[in-house]
């Protein structure tokens, strides 16, 4: 192939000459030798050393790339690309910009934009809350298009999750701003009352005004308006919102975190909780097993046949059936004695279940401040759980 | 012009009096700041007799030559925030009118639950840890009945227990404990009904207490964030008063989070079915019938508590099956209770004299004749 040839390929021509142009390269590299050693296939045969040639291919089909670029081959395709950007870039400004617009319009009333600040009575509290409904509007009409693009691939999985903390990050951020925008309404609502009440002040009452009285007036209202904010079906609403978005986001957030621990062999918070599940079954199927297991005993011993202890009345079951009266131990049966308890309890019971756990060996704490705030427990439970 | 005041140099002259004032305060702040502060918390000596899993039983020893009482009194707190608050410091402090009135106290230390402890329900707590921890105490004491006082929803847990095992209680005294959670009186109430429980608790595992803390501020953020750090700058040259400040916010954030599946069912069993109070709860397979507490019933609430109003508190009474139970109203609120020091001269003497009059049938005069 000449150079000449190469002139006004179309690409699939040239892309013919660029594979051609590298198999011979790779056939020279293979036949390079340095100089001195024997010659090979890449070896000119004239036994003179010439290092360039196996480079030769290689620099035939670079030219042959650049003299392709001519104006005339390349200019329709780089106008087609530009034109097709452009329209595309136009199209999303479009779009952006109406959502922008169509946002101002839905701002502009609900924050009471142009409205005079001071003396203008008690505004609506949620005068605001159509500004969150444009954001989650443009939320849901701009963002989603990125956000729903399909997860492919090997990576699929993460993708989602990714893509999963995004949204609900979103989420959980738009609702937070709401409800603060929310919280904030009665301290605007509260000062604005205040400035109204001190206008209406003739100059003589405005002159007994302290720092300390107009502050407790303001924190009345302030207390006011929070009171009648909370008791609003629109606060209830966005609290149970926010909780759940709240929920969702540390939720997704989680299993994110728990996909890239997987990854590095690190156990996550969610395959802990599995063990923690399976821990706490096995205790309470123990718990139940060794209740079984001494009311079993207990049982047994009241069955067996026992003439001797009968005749000795200290040394009676201790699992005998239910007295109609509370069983009494010795050191309350003294002190009964001498006081009677005002309290009849015909439903008192004797008490017959031991505690599974062992009392702990004596610990005197001075503070608890400083001794008894454990991090982690240091000395292994003495009881079981329950 | 003489003799007219200009408005100008009166407000300027003011504002000026209000910055010297802010200035000279700060001043004897730093000075207070700066100094050693004593804000140690529960300082009464107590013994840890039992320990299982997180939980630890505190035994206190009445103060007396000798004990006062038959029956010790066991208190359980509630899983919020922590019993420290019954012995906040001498002086202000519930636990030291018990121990001086010559009563022993047993008290429950639900100590930090972890992620580990997110399974356990209410029934774990009320007819596991109670259960075994009221069993050591009878062991003890080699008694058969204890005298039981909850706090809250250690309250609520101890009326539950009350009514499954009405055999090991000898008195029940409930202290701003909610049983009745069907009332818009208090702003918890509401949010707790529309609460998403699952997912809060599906994110957490547990119930974080940060969470529950914002939640209380939120309560009254006028007064709660606000105002009172406000008063806390305008009274920080006040030694005693900015020791007994930080007590009471060592004490308010130390706040332990709530196991995720008791939390859970309080919320749903609760706040949002209201099921204690119909006699509708189950636990371990048990329906709670308030109709077993017939024991003697003391039930001590706020007038003015904005966590749990009187309206969650005040059906009690008239659901359980004492005859012997009554109301106590005290003009205060949930943590005042407890700490005011008009309270502690109601509150814990109160209790006191009812014990006194339950243990003898006899009242007061004739149980201070005999102690």
């Amino acid at each position: 192939m000449t150079r000449k040839d190469s002139k006004g390929m179309d690409p699939s021509q040239f892309m013919d000459a660029v594979v051609r142009n590298s198999t011979r390269f790779w056939e020279g590299m293979a036949g390079f030798t340095w100089p001195g050693q024997e010659s090979g296939a890449g070896g000119t045969g004239s036994g003179e050393y010439n290092p360039w040639e196996p480079w030769e291919p290689a620099m035939d089909a670079w030219k042959q790339f650049q003299e392709s670029c001519t104006p005339e081959t390349f200019a329709g395709q780089f106008e087609k690309v530009r034109e097709e950007g452009f329209k595309q870039f136009e199209k999303m400004a479009k779009s952006g910009w109406e959502n922008f617009v169509s946002m101002g319009d839905g701002f502009s009333p609900s924050m009471g934009w142009g409205q005079q600040a001071f003396g203008m009575g008690v505004p609506d509290m949620f005068s605001g809350k159509g500004t969150f409904k444009e954001m989650f509007k443009m939320m849901s009409g701009e963002m989603n298009r990125f956000i729903s693009i399909p997860p492919l691939g090997l990576s699929r999985n993460y993708q989602e999750k990714v893509v999963e903390v995004v949204e609900k990050g979103n989420q959980f951020l738009l609702t937070l701003g709401e409800y603060m925008f929310l919280m904030f309404s009665p301290l605007e609502q509260s000062m604005r009352m205040v400035q109204v009440t001190i206008e209406g002040l003739t100059d003589e009452q405005r002159r007994t005004l302290t720092p300390e009285s107009v502050y407790e007036t303001w924190l009345k209202e302030l207390e006011q308006g929070y009171f009648t904010l909370y008791g609003s079906e629109e606060y209830l609403g966005l609290l149970k919102r926010l909780v759940s978005a709240m929920g969702e986001f540390n939720m997704a957030r989680q299993n994110f975190i728990s996909d890239f621990l997987k990854l590095m062999g690190v156990p996550s918070e969610n395959d802990l909780d599995d063990l923690y599940r399976d821990l706490y079954s096995i205790k309470k199927t123990l718990s139940s097993l060794e209740n079984s297991v001494e009311a079993l005993t207990q049982a047994a011993q009241a069955q067996q046949p026992a003439p001797k202890k009968a005749a000795k009345p200290k040394a009676a079951p201790k699992a005998a059936k239910p007295a109609p009266k509370a069983a009494v131990k010795p050191k309350e049966a003294a002190k009964t004695a001498k006081a009677p308890s005002a309290q009849a309890k015909p439903s008192e019971t004797p008490r017959t279940a031991t505690p599974a756990g062992k009392p702990s060996a004596p610990v005197t704490a001075k503070s608890p401040d400083k001794a008894s705030k454990p991090t982690k427990p240091t000395a292994k439970p003495a009881g079981k759980t329950p | 012009m003489e003799g007219m005041a200009n408005p100008v140099v009166d407000a300027f002259t003011s504002l000026m009096a209000y910055g010297t004032d802010s200035l000279d305060r700060a001043r004897r702040g730093m000075e207070v700041f700066e100094s050693e502060l004593d804000t140690t918390i529960a300082d009464t000596p107590f013994e840890v007799v039992f320990e299982i899993d997180r939980v630890k039983l505190k035994h206190y020893r009445a103060q007396t030559k000798r004990k006062a009482f038959q029956r010790p009194l066991l208190v359980v707190y509630a899983l919020i925030n922590r019993e420290t608050m019954l012995d906040l410091q001498p002086g202000r402090s519930v636990l030291e009118i018990f121990l001086e009135s010559g009563l022993d106290v047993y008290m429950v230390d639900w100590g930090y639950p972890t992620r580990k402890d997110q399974h356990l329900t209410i029934d774990d707590h009320v007819n596991g840890y109670m259960d075994k921890i009221v069993d050591v105490v009878l062991e003890r004491e080699e008694l058969s009945t204890l005298n039981l006082m909850g706090i809250c929803m250690g309250g609520t847990f101890s009326t539950m227990y009350a009514a499954l095992h009405p055999e090991k209680v000898n008195s029940l005294i409930t202290t701003v404990t909610p049983t009745n959670f069907d009332t818009d009186a208090g702003f918890l109430h509401s949010w707790m009904r529309e609460l998403d429980v699952d997912k809060l608790i599906g994110a957490w595992g547990n119930m974080p207490a940060d969470v529950m803390n914002l939640g209380f501020l939120l309560l009254n953020p006028a007064r709660l964030m606000l105002d009172k750090y406000n008063n806390f700058a305008r009274n920080m040259g006040d030694r005693d008063f900015v020791e007994n400040f930080v007590r009471m916010e060592k004490w308010i954030f130390d706040s332990p989070d709530v196991p995720g599946a008791t939390f859970r069912q309080f919320i749903t069993d609760c706040y949002q079915k209201n099921l204690l109070i119909q006699n509708k709860m189950v636990l371990g397979g048990k329906t709670v019938d308030l109709r077993n507490i017939t024991m003697p019933l003391l039930n001590i609430y706020g007038k003015k508590d904005h966590l749990v109003p009187p309206e969650a508190c005040n059906r009690l009474i008239s659901a359980v099956g004492s005859r012997d139970a009554r109301d106590l109203c005290i003009d205060t609120g949930h943590i005042g209770i407890y700490v005011s020091s008009r309270s502690q001269k109601e509150f814990a003497p109160e209790i006191i004299q009812w014990l006194a009059d339950r243990e003898t049938g006899r009242g007061l005069s004739a149980w201070t004749s005999a102690t």
